[in-house]
């Protein structure tokens, strides 16, 4: 195992705690469950993949996620600093940037991890009641873009403030959630809008498409915003880590 | 204050200061360092953990320039190949095992064989039959000892110890004692904080003392030992008859003054050592009872502010 691997096997087993597994796998189950339950129905399949769209992004990809992606990045580096561990990361030879890149993938990784199981539990009992095998494929993109954006963004914000995660949840509830729903303008500085488009792309007839605002449905450019959101949080996480305090 | 050492130096210090706010924690520190063990003493709070942090480049200086090697360790990493620090703080990493712990460390410095590398150094600290326990369950003294173990895992050639025998029995500290002396006599830099003067006495041949941000005095331990005794104390001695003894010791060269107060008297020693010689021989001859003798300021703090500030 190279430095950079034993760096995102190390940060995952921070982030991923037993007790937190727990808890965020029975949370992010919840869309799965509701879907499950309203299947034992009269339900029509047409009528469940709306619920299971509608489940799928309320809860996982516009809430769980989100809160799960800004727990992990905020911590990534952030705990290291807040608990005093990070001599043990920092005073190594390895170029900053590589730190900066491991903390970062292991924060996306811990993410998705959580996603496969809320998306896949989602998407597999989706698949059966309803037949159509495809209904997971914007869930799935989604929360790649979810687990990518937010789980880069708060890498630096963590290492930079104490106040990263109510910065976070902040920027998720009021900005998002309010402003940004509010204000079709304001969409394109949203990244759960930015999840949303991709989401819409792959899955037209969700109720949740009319808050796209300015935003057009597209895969290819949630995930090219992504990644350049994903660049920017990445240099200015090697830029805190050369330059600012790290004790 | 200059310090400078008489080995060629490898770490070098060139008047740094850093303040938070309006709180100046180190100020204008020139400073090398070089083979051999160099204790760091001062009280708590003096800047011992702000000026390592500085050292290793874990913070910035605000002001002045860090030399490990001849490079600056905040823009140069690969100098932490030849680095190693033990923080004072006793958090780790407590979902690892010590093994694990100490074979991350190493696979971080890039080491060819982590796992052996990881079993010699959890060796040397005495951790090898519990290197597969978890740290969180670790004693603060085991801790430290594998924060050690992790710090030495890549035969680093300078040393930084922030107060390294804290929580430590007294076995333990022997131990880790034996250790830094041994590096030390390998010709590596060791660099050990402690606000314990005795403890720094065991294994550095020098010291430097800080108070308040700012290099107090340096030199050997036997020399600032001498510089402490010097010092004029103030002592408190409690006794049955306060002016006749008063009477006896005013007289004396070594006594810079004296207050008398119902059963006690207030002795401003020149010589502290002097003093504790002639008070039993003088206390029999005038028949006085002592009951009690204590020094009301010797504590290092007060010591090192004298340093500072008396001279």
């Amino acid at each position: 195992m190279n430095a950079q691997l034993a760096i995102i096997s190390v940060t995952m087993r921070r982030l991923i705690t037993r007790k937190r597994i727990i808890g965020l796998v029975l949370f992010a189950s919840v869309p799965a469950l509701v879907v499950l339950v309203a299947s034992t129905g009269d339900r029509g399949p047409e009528r469940l993949a709306a619920l299971y769209h509608d489940t799928t992004y309320g809860i996982l990809l516009a809430v769980a996620l989100p809160v799960i992606a800004i727990v992990n990045a905020t911590g990534a580096l952030g705990d290291e600093r807040r608990s005093h561990t990070m001599s043990f990361l920092a005073l190594k030879p390895i170029p900053r940037w590589a730190i900066a890149l491991s903390t970062t993938i292991a924060s996306v990784v811990a993410t998705l991890a959580v996603a496969v199981v809320g998306v896949g539990l989602a998407w597999l009992v989706a698949g059966f009641a309803t037949g159509a095998w495809d209904i997971g494929a914007g869930p799935a993109v989604g929360s790649l873009v979810v687990a990518i954006g937010y789980g880069t963004v708060f890498v630096p914000i963590g290492l930079l403030t104490r106040r990263a995660t109510v910065i976070g949840l902040i920027y998720l509830f009021l900005w998002e959630s309010s402003f940004a729903n509010a204000v079709g303008t304001l969409a394109p500085t949203s990244l759960n809008h930015i999840a949303l488009a991709a989401y819409v792309d792959l899955a037209p007839d969700i109720s949740a498409a009319e808050a796209l605002g300015s935003l057009e449905p597209g895969v290819w450019a949630a995930l090219i915003k992504m990644a350049v959101v994903a660049l920017v949080s990445l240099a200015v996480t090697t830029w805190a880590l050369r330059k600012r305090d790290l004790a | 204050m200059t310090v400078a050492t008489a080995t060629s130096p490898t770490v070098t210090l060139q008047g740094v200061s850093r303040w938070f706010g309006q709180k100046v924690a180190v100020s204008e520190i020139t400073a090398e360092f070089g083979a051999g063990v160099t204790g760091l003493l001062g009280p708590n709070g003096a800047g011992k953990t702000t000026l390592l942090r500085i050292l290793t480049g874990l913070i910035r200086p605000s002001e002045g320039a860090v030399s490990v090697f001849g490079s600056d360790p905040r823009s140069d990493p690969s100098v932490y190949s030849r680095i190693a620090l033990v923080p004072e703080d006793e958090n780790v990493y407590g979902f690892l095992s010590a093994a694990e712990f100490v074979t991350h460390n190493a696979r971080l410095q890039k080491l060819p064989d982590p796992g052996a590398a990881a079993r010699r150094a959890l060796a040397l600290v005495d951790l090898t039959e519990v290197a597969e326990r978890q740290l969180a369950g670790f004693s603060k003294g085991m801790r430290q000892r594998a924060k050690v173990a992790a710090a030495l895992v890549h035969d680093p050639e300078v040393v930084i110890l922030d107060e390294p025998l804290n929580g430590t029995d007294p076995i333990q500290r022997a131990h880790l004692t034996r250790i830094f002396v041994d590096m030390g006599r390998q010709g590596r830099t060791v660099i050990v904080s402690s606000h314990v003067l005795h403890e720094v006495e065991r294994m550095a041949d020098r010291v430097i003392a800080m108070v308040d941000g700012r290099l107090a005095a340096s030199g050997t331990v036997p020399a600032l030992r001498k510089a402490m005794s010097d010092i004029p104390l103030q002592i408190r001695i409690d006794c049955d008859q306060p002016r006749r003894m008063a009477a006896a010791l005013v007289e004396r060269d070594w006594v810079g003054g004296i207050t008398v107060e119902e059963g006690s008297l207030h002795v401003r020693a020149l010589d502290a050592e002097q003093l504790g010689r002639a008070l039993p021989g003088l206390a029999k001859g005038l028949d006085v009872r002592i009951t009690r003798v204590d020094p009301e300021d010797e504590s290092l703090e007060s010591v090192f502010r004298y340093l500072v500030e008396g001279r």
